[in-house]
């Protein structure tokens, strides 16, 4: 029986995978591109996850290492040019895979750039300076218009090998009679770096770094006492999660096929922050999740708003399916926060049925993952300033 | 120098309006040691309660329902957070913005496109005061400011409730094994700071500025600068943090075309440069408590 | 055991699913051919379908609602008398709430099943989907007057972009308020192309004219603009543009006021909605502000505007009128007569509909706008550009004060691009 369970158990991500291979055989474009946002926002949501989630670093500042990603990928695989508005674009025209690479790079290079003011300042006092990070990086994207294009922004180069476009349509491809489009290949892109950076995670996390990361978070002073370095942990946290940041940004650079400063706002790190709380802090499969949750829904309410007879037609007062995504979204945050600690990983966890019932669990295509070492968000054992009488 | 000094005029007055946003933060955080993120919502409730109100009631009486309004609306977040026991006040931080995301929402549908009048006393009206021009909207934020600092500070020394939140605010887990209420104490912070955004609502809406529209929240988050400049915890900081980062903006904008170097529209940045600056030099902040490890 | 066991299973589910993707819909390309007029995406045997990707939620949320009620309006009358190529005119609205990453993902929902788009608002928006809406070739208003879009040849713009309705804007001033060569004239402008495009007019207006321009640029989140008036006056300029959102209008005339600076301000087409009118601004804006813009303002005698403020109370009795309306109308009044166009040359699909847009040479609006031409990728679709005065007797709260005209100073001038 427990047999079963086991195959079932590691039969599962195989799968998965292979479903995930089949998917733009099926779907329209739009699903694609759906797809496409959520596994990148599900590698930006991993990287902020473990910083926050696992370190305990509150960190605001996630849109900016976003657009790091994203414009360092633009200006090193873009060619020099005219942009739009009287602006001379620069750019380095390095082959698209080397300059993804050295995209995430200068990401991570960004993260240790900012991380001394991670490893001095701490708590709120850290998640309220990274602000800093949000509004600098938008002037930035504003003002060095030769690199970012400016208000214009800039157009994303296809990510390509030897001549085939990983994320464009050169040359025409077709298998087994579905056309292989831009789209499908970025769905494709798109799922070898969530899978990488996925594994990756886990097995950081279940390793030695870790626990030591956890420890730190838990009680710093101790960590230090039995030995972890403290501030070179805190440092690579930050580093490795611009990275994650990085490789998000350049995903969804792929995505847009035109980044605009805009877009890197406030708004976005508050939506990465939401993801991960709403998946559950500090598990890996929970930022994955609660990616899908704060990327897909608003999409899916406006995709079916038709269905959804209480909603309000656009354009006439009431509610519509953008106003009802909002709350959705602020609601879902506070109800985590106030009663399912664990969030989406956790809620899942409880709705599982017990392993007994050996065909049962297969149908629900539940991610079923082991249960992670660092699933359980920051809990001192009592908080009295907070508690009411 | 009468340009540098219109300007640092300019700068005093617009930093009134931050010191007083930026107190509805510090109180609440002194209190219970979260971070409101939904004071901007919060501000922009009680400036729509007034604006919706002072057609009909007049601005006094519709000033006081604003507050009752949005000092329900800020025990509303209390209570919703406390059954939330246990959690870490970066949890609680973290669903503040949910709330105001929720808050946010719903304002913008209602406020639509209209910039919404105060219908306030003092209109456009300004005073000159050693050559320069001070809209009066400002010299009554600053009373405002000043009363409720020195009320605050007559609180804290002279009532029961002024030495628990101090008490509570140093070692909220000693303070509690001496008998004092912590609940009491996040009610009161919540009260204060729920009554100091409707305040503070109201004079982000008045002159030098148009109304309330559906963007106004989002001046609470140039208040940031002025809580993390002055110290978290710091009631007199949260003013002189307000004064830096108004005059700081002021000087910015006129003197834009010096700095033009810089990019345009820095003045929007300096308040964040002189942020992390300051942190940089002193981690909590110019009057915040400082974190002790003890080992 | 396991392992193999799973690779077993593994491979089972690929074998299977290699048979499935045989049936997939994705694999068969339909073909559809009808008689007479070629059609593709977003038109069937009896409906056009067009979409409005715009904000309803957002920070433009107001506006955006107003525009879509400007379409729907035209779209109505037009579908009463019969609807286009016999075909009814379908508005498909979808609401990105000024979200780049909203509106790219709803521009993927309801491309494939429109023919282009009758409204695209937010300029971070028409920024980011100009990729997209040159391949996919959907022809699509731009609810915004930036140069940039001018490059796009699928993108309509009604009237004259920011730019030239600065320098016609600026010249109107120098004529009527006598600014001299010398002269310092401020310029308040939005980081982003709305202020870019005004700027690049305000400019090359002040070379032209001999006059100092003293720019200063703010954000939207900036409410008190005291500082930058305070500069201005301090700078000696003798009038301002103001290429900013209602609220900075507001705060520069009532600041202004309060200083005793009593200059002319100049506005762009978004810096005033009437709702200004009940705010303590109100005397001073009446007392100063002149607003350039592209669209005939709603109390506009000409037939066009009449026709939209009969129509509009009876359909939507609780919209406060503004000029969008008539942005939204004329907006679908265009697409119409580009659609006409293409159904005369028996075309309608996306490259068709191109092809007609191009051989539109003289659009009248009815004064809604002045005549349009849009024979060529890159040009102005209109030189000329109302002028129209703060006035809160009369609803809209804007008056004409004359037909569009071209000035001088513009003739010389080409955008950047």
């Amino acid at each position: 029986m427990s047999d079963r369970t086991n195959l079932l158990r590691r039969a599962l991500p195989v799968g998965g995978l292979l479903l995930a291979l089949l998917v733009p055989f099926y779907l329209s474009g739009f699903w694609l591109l759906l797809g496409v946002m959520v596994m990148a926002a599900a590698i930006g949501a991993i990287g902020l996850n473990l910083l926050v989630g696992t370190a305990g670093q509150l960190s605001l500042a996630h849109a900016f290492f976003l657009a790091v990603g994203a414009y360092a990928y633009c200006w090193f695989a873009g060619a020099p040019g005219p942009g739009g508005g009287g602006i001379t674009l620069t750019g380095l025209e390095l082959p698209p895979l080397l300059a993804a690479v050295l995209a995430v790079a200068t990401a991570g290079a960004a993260g240790l750039l900012f991380s001394p003011v991670a490893g001095r300042v701490r708590g709120l006092y850290l998640g309220l300076a990274s602000l800093a990070l949000v509004f600098l990086g938008q002037h930035l994207l504003f003002n060095l218009s030769s690199v970012t294009g400016g208000f214009n922004g800039r157009s994303v180069p296809e990510l390509s090998v030897l001549g085939f476009e990983l994320t464009g349509r050169d040359p025409e491809l077709t298998l087994l009679g579905v056309p292989v489009g831009d789209r499908e290949r970025q769905w494709y892109v798109a799922l070898v770096c969530v899978v990488v950076a996925y594994v990756f995670a886990r097995r950081v996390l279940a390793g030695r770094p870790g626990r030591a990361l956890v420890l730190m978070r838990e009680n710093e002073t101790a960590a230090g006492v039995v030995g972890v370095p403290v501030s070179r942990y805190k440092a690579a946290a930050f580093v490795l999660s611009s990275m994650y940041a990085g490789l998000a940004g350049v995903l969804l650079a792929q995505a847009f096929q035109r980044v605009v400063p805009e877009y890197f706002g406030l708004v976005l790190s508050v939506e990465y922050l939401a993801m991960i709380v709403i998946g559950g802090l500090g598990s890996v499969t929970g930022a994955v999740l609660g990616a899908a949750f704060v990327t897909g829904l608003p999409s899916l309410l406006s995709h079916y708003s038709g269905l959804l007879t209480f909603l309000a037609e656009p354009g006439t007062s009431g509610v519509d399916p953008a106003v009802a995504a909002r709350l959705v979204f602020g609601v879902a945050i506070v109800a985590v926060i106030l009663l399912e600690q664990g969030g989406l990983v956790a809620l899942g966890r409880r709705l599982r049925p017990a392993p007994r019932p050996p065909a049962g669990a297969a149908g629900q295509g539940e991610p079923g993952p082991p249960p992670d070492p660092a699933s359980h968000p920051v809990l001192p054992p009592q908080d009295m300033t907070t508690a009411s009488s | 120098m009468t340009r540098l000094l219109e300007l640092l005029a300019v700068g005093l007055s617009l930093g009134m309006l931050y010191a007083l946003i930026a107190m509805g933060f510090v109180i609440i955080y002194k209190g219970t040691r979260v971070v409101n993120f939904a004071q901007g919502s919060l501000l922009a409730l009680g400036a729509y309660a007034v604006a919706r109100i002072a057609p009909s009631a007049g601005f006094w009486a519709a000033a006081a329902a604003g507050i009752v309004i949005t000092v329900a609306g800020a025990l509303l977040i209390r209570f919703l957070l406390a059954r939330a026991r246990g959690h870490d006040h970066m949890a609680l931080a973290i669903a503040t913005i949910g709330v105001d995301v929720v808050l946010t929402t719903e304002l913008t549908r209602r406020i639509g496109p209209d910039v919404l009048s105060m219908l306030d006393p003092w209109g456009a009206a300004t005073v000159r005061l050693g050559g320069v021009t001070v809209p009066q909207a400002r010299i009554a934020a600053m009373a405002v400011a000043v009363v409720v600092l020195g009320l605050l500070l007559a609180l804290f020394r002279y009532t029961g409730w002024g030495v628990a939140m101090r008490a509570a605010s140093a070692d909220a887990e000693a303070a509690s094994l001496m008998g004092i209420r912590l609940g009491r104490v996040a009610t009161v912070s919540w009260m204060i700071g729920g009554a100091l955004a409707a305040g503070a609502g109201v004079f982000m809406s008045t002159f030098p500025s148009a109304g309330l529209d559906s963007h106004s929240s989002t001046i609470a988050l140039a208040a940031i600068p002025a809580i993390i400049l002055g110290g978290l915890d710091s009631t007199h900081g949260a003013i002189v943090g307000g004064v830096t980062v108004g005059m700081a903006k002021a000087l910015t904008a006129g003197y834009g075309s010096e700095l033009g170097f810089l990019g345009a529209g820095f003045g929007d940045v300096m308040p964040y440069v002189l942020m992390v600056a300051v942190l940089m030099w002193r981690p909590s902040g110019l009057f915040g408590t400082r974190e002790f490890i003890r080992v | 055991m396991f392992v193999t066991s799973a690779t077993r299973l593994g491979t089972a589910v690929a074998a299977l699913s290699l048979v499935a993707v045989g049936c997939s819909s994705k694999a068969t390309e339909t073909a559809d051919s009808s008689s007479g007029i070629k059609t593709g995406p977003g038109v069937s045997a009896d409906t056009i379908t067009l979409g409005a990707l715009t904000d309803l939620s957002g920070v433009f949320g107001a506006q955006g609602k107003i525009i879509v009620q400007g379409n729907q309006l035209y779209l109505d009358k037009i579908n009463a008398a019969g609807g286009i190529c016999d075909r009814k005119v379908e508005l498909v609205v979808k609401d990105h709430g000024t979200d780049v990453q909203k509106a790219v993902s709803l521009y993927a929902e309801t491309e494939p099943e429109v023919l282009g788009y009758v409204q695209m608002l937010g300029s971070p928006i028409t920024s980011a989907l100009d990729t997209d809406i040159t391949d996919a070739r959907t022809l699509t208003v731009a609810t915004a007057w930036s140069s940039t879009l001018l490059k796009n040849p699928e993108m309509i713009v009604m009237g004259n972009t920011y730019d030239v309705e600065t320098v016609n804007g600026v010249d109107h001033l120098a004529k009527e308020e006598g600014l001299k060569s010398g002269d310092v004239l401020g310029h308040i402008y939005f980081e982003g192309d709305y202020g870019n495009s005004a700027l690049q007019g305000s400019t090359y207006a002040a070379g032209k004219l001999g006059l100092k321009l003293e720019g200063i640029q703010v954000k939207a989140t900036d409410t008190d603009l005291t500082a930058q008036v305070t500069t201005l006056k301090s700078r000696g300029a003798k009038a301002v543009v103001l290429s900013v959102g209602p609220r900075q209008t507001a705060s520069v005339a009532g600041v202004a006021a309060s200083l005793g600076y009593d200059v002319p301000l100049l506005a762009n087409t978004p810096a005033f909605d009437p709702s200004l009118l009940s705010t303590s601004a109100k005397s001073a804006l009446e007392k100063n502000l002149s607003v350039m813009t592209s669209i005939a303002p709603f109390s506009s005698t000409e037939k066009g505007p009449r026709e939209v403020a009969a129509a509009l109370p009876e359909k939507f009795p609780d919209t406060q009128p503004n000029s969008f309306v008539n942005l939204g109308y004329a907006s679908a009044l265009v697409y119409a007569e580009v659609l006409e166009k293409a159904c005369a040359n028996g075309d309608l699909t996306r490259e068709g509909v191109n092809a007609a847009f191009r051989q539109l040479k003289n659009v009248d609006t009815g004064g809604l706008t002045s005549a349009l031409d849009f024979s060529a990728t890159g040009r102005q679709p209109s030189r000329q550009t109302y002028v129209t005065k703060v006035d809160s007797s009369v609803p809209g709260g804007l008056a004409l004060q004359g037909p569009a005209t071209e000035s001088e100073t513009a003739e010389g001038y080409t955008s950047a691009g």
